[in-house]
C-alpha cells in the first residue's frame, strides 16, 4: 500500500507539487538519520548531511524507476553521500572491521571468562536495570560503525537481509556475517563490562 | 548437542527464527543447560536493547525547513530564465522594430561586423565591436550582475 503511495506521491511532485515532497522527507527521515548517525562522526555536520541526500533524492527523482523500494534507493543514496564524505576526510569506514590478531584474541576472551563470572541471578532494582541499560547502550556506541549501521538497519529499521544488501553494496552473506559478528562482540563487550556481577534474570 | 554447549551462532539463529530444523532439538537443551540459558538471556537482552535503540531525530521543523529552502532554488532558477527569455525577446523586438522601420542601416550595423569578423584578424575584431555586438556583450553583463546582486539579496532574505 505504502509503494503505490509512494509512486502516487513521486508522480505529483515531478508534476510540479513541490510540498509533497514533504510527506517523503516525513516517511523517510528516520531511515537517513539511522544510516548518517552511525556513519558520521561529527555531530555538527549530521543535520546538513541529511538535508544533502534529500536534495540529492529531490533531484534525482525522476530517474527513479520503481525497481526498487523507495525507501531502499533512498537508503543507497544515504549511504553513498556518507561514504563519499568519509573518503574526502579520508576517514575509511571499514578499515575498524579488520581487527589484528591480538583484538581477536581479546575479543574471544570474554566468552572464556563468561563461564567463571556466572552467578546466581536475583531480581534487578530499577536503577539497577536503568544503569545496565546505560551501559548496554555505551557498548553498542563503542562497537565499529559498519557494524552498528547493519545492527541498526535490522533491528531499529526492520530492513531485510536483501535490503540491507542493496543500501550498502554488500552481499547478504557479509550482512548476516556482520550480524552475526556485531552481536557477538556485543555480548563479549557485556560480559566484559559485567565480570563479577550479576547481570542477567 | 547435550554434551556440548550451543555455540553463539546456534543461539542468534534460534533468536533469528533461522534454525527451523534444530528447534527442538535447541529448546531440549536449554531447558538441561543453564549455562546456555544465561548465554540465550543475554542474547534476548542484546536483541531488546537493539531493537529499542534511541538515535537523536532531526530537528521538529526539518521537513518544512528543507522544502522551503527546495523551493527557493527553483524558484531562483525559474527567475533566470525568466530573465534570459526576457532579455532575449527584448532584443528581437528590438531590432524587429529598427528592420520594420528603416532596415539597411540595421543589416549593415549587425550583418558587416560579422563578416568583418570571420575575415579579419584578432586586432581588427576590437574595431569592429560596435553598435549590434556591444548592445549584446551590455545585455549579458547587465544579466550577470543581476544574478550576482539576486545571489546576495536571497542570502540574506534565507
Amino acid at each position: 500500500m505504502q509503494v503505490g503511495n509512494d509512486n502516487l506521491i513521486i508522480e505529483e511532485i515531478l508534476s510540479g507539487k513541490t510540498d509533497l515532497f514533504r510527506i517523503l522527507i516525513d516517511r523517510y527521515q528516520r531511515l537517513v538519520a539511522h544510516i548518517v548517525f552511525r556513519l558520521i562522526p561529527n555531530p555538527t555536520d549530521r543535520e546538513e548531511m541529511c538535508q544533502e541526500i534529500f536534495i540529492k533524492v529531490y533531484q534525482h527523482l525522476a530517474t527513479f524507476k520503481f525497481n526498487s523500494k523507495l525507501s531502499t534507493w533512498i537508503g543507497r543514496i544515504a549511504f553513498n553521500t556518507c561514504m563519499n564524505q568519509l573518503r574526502k576526510e579520508k576517514n575509511s569506514l571499514f578499515a575498524d572491521l579488520y581487527f589484528s590478531d591480538d583484538e581477536k584474541k581479546d575479543q574471544s576472551g570474554g566468552e572464556i571468562q563468561f563461564h567463571s563470572q556466572i552467578t546466581q541471578s536475583q531480581p534487578d532494582t530499577a536503577s539497577e536495570k536503568a544503569d545496565r541499560n546505560h551501559k548496554i547502550q555505551e557498548c553498542i556506541a563503542q562497537l565499529p560503525s559498519p557494524y552498528r549501521l547493519i545492527l541498526t538497519m535490522f533491528h531499529l529499521d526492520e530492513l531485510s537481509y536483501q535490503e540491507i544488501a542493496e543500501i550498502t553494496g554488500l552481499t547478504e552473506g557479509t550482512i548476516k556475517s556482520h550480524l552475526f559478528r556485531g552481536r557477538k562482540l556485543l555480548k563479549e563487550k557485556l560480559v566484559f563490562e559485567f565480570k563479577g556481577e550479576e547481570i542477567w534474570t | 548437542m547435550d554434551l556440548n554447549h550451543l555455540s553463539d551462532e546456534q543461539i542468534q539463529k534460534y533468536l533469528d527464527h533461522a534454525e527451523s530444523e534444530n528447534r527442538s532439538e535447541i529448546e531440549n537443551h536449554l531447558r538441561k543447560c543453564s549455562f546456555c540459558t544465561h548465554t540465550l538471556q543475554i542474547y534476548k537482552e542484546i536483541y531488546h536493547q537493539l531493537d529499542n535503540d534511541s538515535i537523536p531525530d532531526l530537528s521538529k521543523n526539518f521537513s518544512r525547513t528543507l522544502v522551503a529552502k527546495i523551493t527557493a532554488q527553483q524558484d531562483k532558477k525559474t527567475f533566470f530564465w525568466e530573465n534570459i527569455i526576457f532579455f532575449f525577446l527584448l532584443l528581437v523586438s528590438a531590432v524587429g522594430t529598427s528592420y520594420l522601420i528603416n532596415p539597411m542601416p540595421l543589416l549593415r550595423t549587425i550583418i558587416k561586423p560579422l563578416l568583418d569578423f570571420y575575415n579579419s584578424t584578432m586586432g581588427q575584431v576590437q574595431v569592429q565591436l560596435n553598435g549590434g555586438l556591444m548592445i549584446i556583450a551590455g545585455g549579458i553583463i547587465i544579466l550577470i550582475l543581476y544574478e550576482l546582486l539576486y545571489n546576495k539579496l536571497l542570502k540574506y532574505r534565507s
